[in-house]
């Protein structure tokens, strides 16, 4: 306030904004005199000043346009003048520091025209206020104008301007305007002087009217004389008046002078304001910015310079003992969190037919509640003759079970509806049908429409595939134990066949008669014809005992010359060092054409030959041992001195030099030649009963006790190309065919299954592999079936023998 | 609708080929739902025969088995046209009329006459029966299963110089060999005949499964298992050839020392040695003159063109009937059958070659036809393998047949399925046969005139006659 006070002070010269104010000042009066009585002449605003007329012709005319303002100010300012002086005053001060807006200094407020001299000098705090107020308003004057130059003549004369006041003439000198201005009305003093202006004499005061209404006058002037009541209207003239005065309506009567008041628009919209429970004042604000005067930005020069008080560092104690008593409370568990309440589950009619909750709509299809079947005329009360039972079928209705009964009632006629009874099976009924409802599925479950044939992956037909054994032709008979194994001779004319009864047989597989029989002192467990052409031998395996004979009976001569030549060379050739013994037979032995045995010190499991017919392997699995034999040398080597894992089955590959051994988990393939692991095939199989090899070399079977038959292809991966499940037991032994594009394997459920495989040329195209017969003869004997299988070397023909003792030949 | 049925009529001129029987040619009006029984009593009462006599009905050359309305139903005829039925006088079901019990396998048979057969069994010997049941001779020589016999006929009509040369029968065996026998000069009797080994053949490498002789008897032809055919002359070598053979061996064999070593070892394990070796005469080899060769298996039979004396047919394991030239040892034609051949015939009366299959078919070919796949007939009937055929000497339609299943079927070729079976099943061990087991094998037949023998498996002779 100093400062601003100062700056005024100070700078009266600076600004000619504040100078002009003086002449300024008055013009606020006009205004009032205008708002309040539009019929006073106003007294010309001779603006004798220096000051631009453009500003005192905008004030005049703003006033003129604007109407007033002044009223509702005055009113708004009592209503709540208290509340308003804060923001005013912050206004004016606002507007003060930024001296932005160029002050009319002096308000109308400030009527007293004897003051107007002094009014710049005006120090009044109240002043001031009122000054902010006008503020507002002068921000609104200096809107352009531009209607100065249509003034007339006749309208300025009304104000008692001419156009020489208005600076188109030549400007009056300030002492004509102060002896005109003694024309104007006096000024009321007082405060709230808007209405104190007024010609109204009556001085009653504020007491109720009707203390007057039995009298002929309404008050005193203030001369104290009475004034008279005026001539009342009747209501008719009234209503009369009224209708014709379009003004009627926003006029009021005042009751003290017994007069009609025409508001203002300006009253009308403070009323209608009000109304509406709002501000009177259209102008005002009630949300603009507040100022802070107590912020915690410190100033520079804070407001108060007193020290913080101690008591804010000092942590409250009773806050202290209010916390510790909720926490021991909490400790103690006498406040705990209570559990909150589970959520039940959305419960809703599934068989309503309007879902209509959005999120059940989401969540949920409607399902069709099950159908409830159609009454039918059996069910009428009085259904045609032909649908009433007989005494017949009614005595067989109540003898049927209730569950077997087509119907659940008996169709009754009655004459009328009237005779009809209560129903009685109505609760059970509705008992039904909550049923249907309950145990009907929830769900609707979405059909696929695929024909299940299309899903089966297109093989070709088992019939362009022949041939392949189909029927049991011929029985290898004579066994009087299991047969446990069988081998045929590569021209395919002879069939050997090992047994349990210690025996081994040649049979003519044509004909099935038996040439030979070698018996041993144990069990035959392998067998094994030579697989060079040119040689006559086949190794047989009775216990621990491998013995070598040369069948004479079939033996061709030349091919007997060759064997003989070939066994006596490598007695010449032995190396005496070998792991194990080669022994001459003795001479009863001789007589039955042994020629060799070798004594393993373990029972023999698998004999198998390499493809040339000078290695033979033997696999004795008690001891876990492999040998391999050389026949043109009769060495025996060891080729593993502890195989990894027990051994099940060994086997030359068919192509390469390698060497297969299964082990109870995997397949080990061995290079012989370099002696190195070539690779590990896993089939995923938890014991490996059997294995062979595709005559090309590229793929192998393996069969296992677990019931699976795996199809491994060499160029694809470790893991099983195929895995066929098909037997019911243990797989015994696999087999590929050497002429045609077959395998077998057979089972412990005494089957055998004979498969169609087409290995191709072409690397990008995998085997095809089909199941094309499943051939079941075998008794099962002791839960086993078929224990060995093999195929004629040149023919569609499946040899195989099983527990049953018997062999048979399938074509 | 069964009475109309049975009114509907046919037009049918009947005609027989027999002189004997001789009916008018006007057409005659038949129902249709007459059989061969009905149409047999119309023709015996045309002939105004006091006997009746069963015919059998030919229509358009197939036998009629079923009524007329369903022949002609199944082939589609028209009832409106004239049928021509000719009709044959039936023949009758044979009668099973004795079994003769022999102690091994039978692999082969001969029919010498009516009550002389003889059997070459799997016991390595070759056995002479009469029909009362009583054997006559063994013939011990082969050191292996005699596989198959032959006899070389009549050879009354040649002179006696050559007719002491010549065998009698021939014997081939798993032991490889083919051994030549004559009928030895103790026993002119007819009834009562032996036979001494003339002279052992080496050459084959494996078994020799068929043999049989040509039309002349100069010659026989051997089908072996190394899938070789090779041509003997059946004479009895002389010693000036036997030295020879001594000394350069036979081609592609070893030595003869060897090989006489090892046919001496295996025949002293199968016979006392002091029986054998003062019954054993000098013995005589033979070496064959041409080796046929084609067959990538085992052949199993062969079988000669009595018409055309060059040409003999052979079926084998390869699935193959081949001709071959007897002159120049070539192969003319082959024929690929489905399956493995293991026996065929041919028929002189009608030309044609049968062979019997492991398919359980019986195929019928014309070795006239030159295009190698060409089936006449496919007989289909047995439920085993066919192992052993023979046509029928007089009738050009009929052959026997005898299969793994144990039976003997005679078929007409004009019709599908065959006439009569015969059930051969041992009286030893009827009905004990062990479950699964398959029935006894049939593997041998022969059929002349009315006698037809089967025997196999079992070691029963079955003698079958009409």
């Amino acid at each position: 306030m100093v400062q601003k006070l100062k700056k005024k002070r100070g700078t009266p010269a600076q600004s000619p904004v504040i100078l002009k104010q003086d002449k300024d000042l008055v013009l606020p009066k006009l205004d009032l005199t205008l708002d309040t009585d539009s019929e006073n002449e106003t007294t010309s605003t001779k603006s004798d000043s220096d000051s631009s007329l453009k500003t005192v012709n905008g004030f005049i005319v703003t006033n003129n346009k604007k109407v007033s303002s002044k009223p509702k100010k005055s009113a708004f300012t009592k209503i709540n003048n208290s509340e308003n002086k804060v923001s005013q005053s912050k206004n004016s001060l606002a507007s003060e520091f930024t001296e932005e807006t160029p002050q009319l200094a002096d308000s109308d407020s400030n009527t007293d025209i004897s003051s107007l001299g002094d009014s710049i000098q005006t120090t009044d705090f109240e002043d001031q206020n009122i000054n902010s107020k006008m503020s507002q308003i002068d921000l609104k004057r200096e809107e352009p104008f531009e209607g100065v130059y249509n003034l007339e003549a006749k309208f300025l004369k009304k104000f008692g301007v001419t156009k020489e006041d208005l600076g188109i003439e030549p400007v009056l000198d300030f002492q004509t305007w102060v002896d005109n201005r003694k024309n104007l009305p006096q000024i009321e003093p007082a405060y709230d002087s808007d209405s104190s202006t007024e010609s109204q004499e009556n001085t009653i005061g504020n007491v109720p009217i009707e203390w007057y209404a039995e009298y002929d006058h309404i008050g005193y002037s203030r001369d104290g004389e009475k004034i008279s009541k005026p001539k009342v209207d009747d209501e008719l003239d009234k209503f009369l008046k009224d209708a014709d005065d379009p003004a009627a309506l926003i006029k009021i009567r005042d009751e003290l002078n017994q007069k009609d008041i025409r508001l203002t628009d300006e009253e009308i919209g403070i009323i209608q304001r009000i109304q509406q429970g709002e501000f009177p004042d259209a102008t005002f604000d009630p949300y603009e910015d507040s100022v802070e005067w107590f912020t915690s930005k410190t100033m520079v020069t804070p407001l108060t310079g007193a020290p913080e008080p101690k008591s804010r560092f000092i942590p409250s104690k009773w806050e202290h003992k209010m916390v510790m008593r909720i926490v021991r409370s909490i400790r103690n568990g006498k406040i705990y969190k209570k559990p909150e309440p589970k959520e039940r589950e959305n419960i809703y009619d599934i068989w309503s037919s309007d879902l209509s909750d959005k999120n059940l709509q989401n969540d949920l299809k409607r399902i069709p509640p099950p159908k409830a079947k159609l009454p039918e005329h059996n069910e009428s009360y009085h259904p045609p003759a032909e649908y009433l039972p007989t005494e017949e079928e009614k005595k067989k209705w109540l003898q049927m079970s209730r569950d077997d009964r087509p119907t659940n009632f008996l169709p009754k006629d009655f004459e009328t509806l009237r005779h009809v009874p209560a129903y009685k099976n109505l609760f059970p009924e509705t008992f039904q049908r909550s049923l249907d409802l309950y145990l009907a599925p929830r769900y609707q479950r979405t059909k696929l429409n695929i024909d299940p044939e299309s899903l089966i992956p297109k093989l070709p037909d088992p019939k362009e595939l022949r041939p392949f054994p189909t029927t049991k032709s011929v029985c290898y008979s004579g066994h009087t134990d299991y047969v446990r194994c069988l081998s045929v001779d590569p021209t395919g004319v002879w069939l050997l066949t090992g047994s349990e009864d210690n025996s081994v047989r040649l049979f003519e597989i044509s004909t099935g008669f038996c040439l030979k029989v070698w018996t041993f002192e144990d069990p035959v467990n392998a067998v094994s014809w030579n697989p060079n052409k040119d040689i006559c031998m086949f190794a047989a395996s009775s216990g621990e005992k491998l013995v070598l004979i040369v069948p004479k009976q079939v033996a061709d001569l030349n091919s007997l010359v060759l064997t003989e030549t070939l066994l006596k060379n490598g007695l010449a050739t032995r190396n005496v060092q070998t792991v194990l013994n080669w022994d001459k037979p003795t001479t009863k032995e001789q007589e039955e054409d042994i020629y060799l045995t070798i004594d393993h010190s373990s029972a023999i499991n698998q004999l198998i030959w390499h493809r040339k017919g000078d290695y033979l392997a033997t696999l004795c699995r008690n001891n876990n041992s492999v040998h391999i034999h050389q026949i043109s040398k009769q060495t025996t080597q060891k080729p593993f001195s502890k195989p990894n894992g027990l051994v099940q089955r060994v086997m030359f590959h068919s192509v390469k030099p390698w060497f297969l051994v299964a082990t109870q988990k995997y397949v080990r393939i061995y290079d012989l030649m370099r002696q190195n692991l070539v690779r590990t095939l896993n089939p995923g199989a938890k014991w490996i009963s059997s294995i062979d090899i595709h005559p090309q070399g590229d793929n192998i079977i393996v069969g296992t006790y677990d019931k699976k038959v795996c199809w491994f292809d060499l160029d694809l991966s470790s893991m099983p190309y195929k895995t066929i499940r098909y037997h019911e037991y243990a797989v015994r032994q696999v087999c590929f065919s050497k002429a045609y594009p077959l395998f077998a394997s057979c089972s412990d459920d005494g089957t055998i299954m004979v498969f169609h495989n087409t290995v191709y040329s072409d690397l990008m195209q995998n085997p095809l592999i089909v199941p094309v017969k499943i051939l079941s003869g075998h008794d099962i004997s002791d839960s086993l079936g078929v224990l060995d299988v093999t195929f004629h070397p040149t023919k569609p023909w499946l040899f195989s023998c099983g527990a049953d003792k018997q062999v048979y030949l399938w074509t | 609708m069964d009475s109309l049925q049975s009114k509907e009529q046919v037009q049918a001129v009947f005609v027989s080929k027999s002189k004997k029987y001789q009916v008018p040619s006007a057409p005659i009006l038949i129902p249709t739902n007459l059989k061969r029984f009905g149409l047999s009593e119309i023709i015996n009462h045309l002939l105004e025969n006091e006997k009746p006599i069963p015919f059998d009905f030919l229509i358009n050359e197939i036998l009629l088995k079923s009524t007329i309305a369903e022949f002609l139903q199944n082939f589609s005829l028209s009832i409106e046209n004239i049928l021509t039925i000719e009709f044959i006088e039936s023949i009758k079901p044979p009668t099973q009329k004795e079994t003769l019990p022999t102690d091994s396998w039978i692999s082969s048979l001969l029919v010498a006459s009516n009550d002389l057969f003889y059997v070459a069994s799997y016991d390595s010997t070759i056995q002479i029966w009469n029909s009362e049941k009583e054997c006559k001779a063994k013939l011990v020589g082969h050191t292996g299963p005699v596989k198959s016999i032959t006899s070389l006929g009549n050879l009354d009509n040649l002179s006696d110089n050559t007719k002491s040369n010549q065998v009698n029968l021939l014997s081939a065996g798993l032991d490889q060999t083919i051994i030549g026998w004559k009928k030895s000069l103790s026993s002119s009797n007819d009834q009562n005949p032996d036979f001494d080994q003339a002279y052992i053949s080496y050459g084959h490498f494996a078994s020799v499964d068929d043999v049989t002789s040509t039309v002349d008897n100069s010659h026989f032809i051997s089908a072996s298992a190394d899938s070789f055919l090779k041509i003997w002359s059946t004479e009895i070598p002389s010693e000036e050839s036997q030295l020879e053979i001594l000394d350069n061996g036979i081609e592609g064999l070893p030595s003869l020392n060897l090989i006489l070593s090892q046919s001496n070892a295996k025949k002293a394990k199968k016979i006392k040695p002091s029986s054998s070796e003062s019954k054993q005469p000098k013995k005589l080899f033979k070496t064959s003159k041409l080796t046929f060769r084609g067959h990538v298996g085992p052949v199993s039979s062969v079988c000669i063109n009595p018409n055309q004396e060059n040409q003999f047919f052979s079926g084998g394991a390869d699935q193959s009937i081949r001709s071959w030239d007897i002159l120049t040892g070539d192969c003319i034609n082959t024929k690929v059958a489905d399956t493995s051949v293991l026996d065929t015939q041919y028929s002189s009366l009608s030309g044609l070659i049968v062979s019997g299959h492991t398919d359980k078919t019986i195929r019928i070919w014309d070795p006239r036809v030159e295009d190698s796949s060409v089936v006449s007939t496919s007989l289909k009937g047995h439920s085993s393998w066919v192992k052993s055929l023979k046509w029928s000497s007089t009738n050009p339609f009929m052959l026997a047949s005898a299969s793994y299943d144990s039976s003997v079927k005679i078929w007409d070729i004009r019709s599908n399925s065959y006439i009569f079976s015969i059930k051969c099943v041992s009286s030893k061990n009827n009905g004990k046969k062990p479950k699964g087991q398959l029935v006894d094998k049939l593997l041998a037949l022969d059929w002349k005139s009315n006698t037809i023998i089967a025997g196999g498996e079992s070691g029963d002779l079955f003698i079958n006659s009409f």
